[in-house]
């Protein structure tokens, strides 16, 4: 029963991890920093990807225009904030963290934390059943 | 007995929020220039090559400034209605074509009808970016300040233009 629990936090966990670890793409500085700025803004025209990896209009004028921006010498959190000026925060493709956001980064971890609950007292639920069975059966 | 009822309420609230969901069109992406002022600008006229239109041109009266491309279908699917609310000379239209081909445009538009006051010609969406256009058509009701009231995404049906004219002209 132990390791049904065991088994079902790490599925969950993994899954979490896995999501989280997805969206670090660049870690090394080496990296243009246009493609950098690139790659955390979303395309809006095909919104499940960053303007890094799209090829819509929409994205390569995007990377234009963060070229331009960069060579008028602005750094990256100007970069980025002269987007969210003009498209909103959705153009972000991370969502910050902010009262309007708060369900989207707490909740999944809310829920989790609720179904935990409700599999242990499930799972010690069947433990009791099971124990009180075992005891009628001695008798 | 109160645990089904209570499995069942929980059914119901959902079925409401995934009902309301369904009218949501998940795409279309809030404009933060509501409420602020239109971004100054200086580009030439479509019609009129040898004139500049700036943001001066747009300020003085409430207006639509509609968003369009000759290779954009939904901007003929609305185009008509336009045609129609240029004649009722209820607001005035002004154009901004948008990522376009000069004489595309001009021919789309003697071929279907010029319901704008003046045309601007952004080919390489200077104007469209600083306006936070991310497709065609797209609609802004400016107000006799210069103040971006409402953006409408997509095309216009004859309720959207009735209800889009009929907007308080004053964000708070």
């Amino acid at each position: 029963m132990l390791s049904n629990t065991i088994v079902l936090f790490f599925s969950k966990s993994s899954f979490f991890v896995l999501i989280i670890f997805s969206s670090f793409s660049f870690s090394n500085d080496n990296i243009n920093l246009a493609d950098k700025i690139s790659s955390e803004l979303r395309c809006l025209v095909c919104q499940n990807q960053t303007v890094y990896e799209s090829n819509s209009e929409f994205a390569v004028d995007i990377k234009k225009n963060i070229e331009k921006l960069l060579g008028q010498g602005k750094n990256e959190s100007e970069v980025l904030s002269h987007m969210v000026d003009r498209y909103g925060y959705f153009i972000l493709y991370n969502p910050p963290l902010l009262s309007s956001t708060y369900v989207l980064w707490i909740g999944p971890f809310v829920i989790f934390f609720l179904f935990s609950i409700l599999t242990f007292l499930y799972i010690r639920k069947r433990n009791m059943t099971l124990i009180i069975g075992k005891n009628k059966e001695k008798k | 007995m109160v645990k089904h009822l209570s499995f069942f309420l929980i059914f119901l609230i959902l079925c409401f929020f995934l009902a309301k969901g369904l009218f949501l069109d998940p795409r279309e992406v809030p404009s933060p220039l509501i409420g602020k002022k239109i971004p100054s600008f200086s580009l030439p006229s479509l019609i009129t090559e040898d004139k500049t239109i700036t943001q001066d041109d747009l300020i003085g009266k409430k207006i639509l400034l509609n968003v369009f491309a000759s290779w954009c279908g939904p901007c003929l699917e609305e185009h008509p209605y336009l045609i129609s609310l240029k004649k009722s000379q209820k607001i005035e239209i002004f154009g901004l074509n948008y990522k376009d081909y000069k004489n595309d445009a001009k021919i789309w538009l003697r071929s279907h009808g010029n319901p704008y006051k003046k045309i601007i010609y952004d080919p390489n969406a200077l104007l469209g970016f600083d306006l936070g256009v991310y497709g065609v058509p797209e609609t802004f009701l400016i107000n006799e300040n210069g103040i971006i009231i409402y953006k409408h995404v997509g095309a216009l049906s004859e309720k959207d233009i009735i209800k889009l004219i009929s907007l308080r002209a004053h964000v708070e």
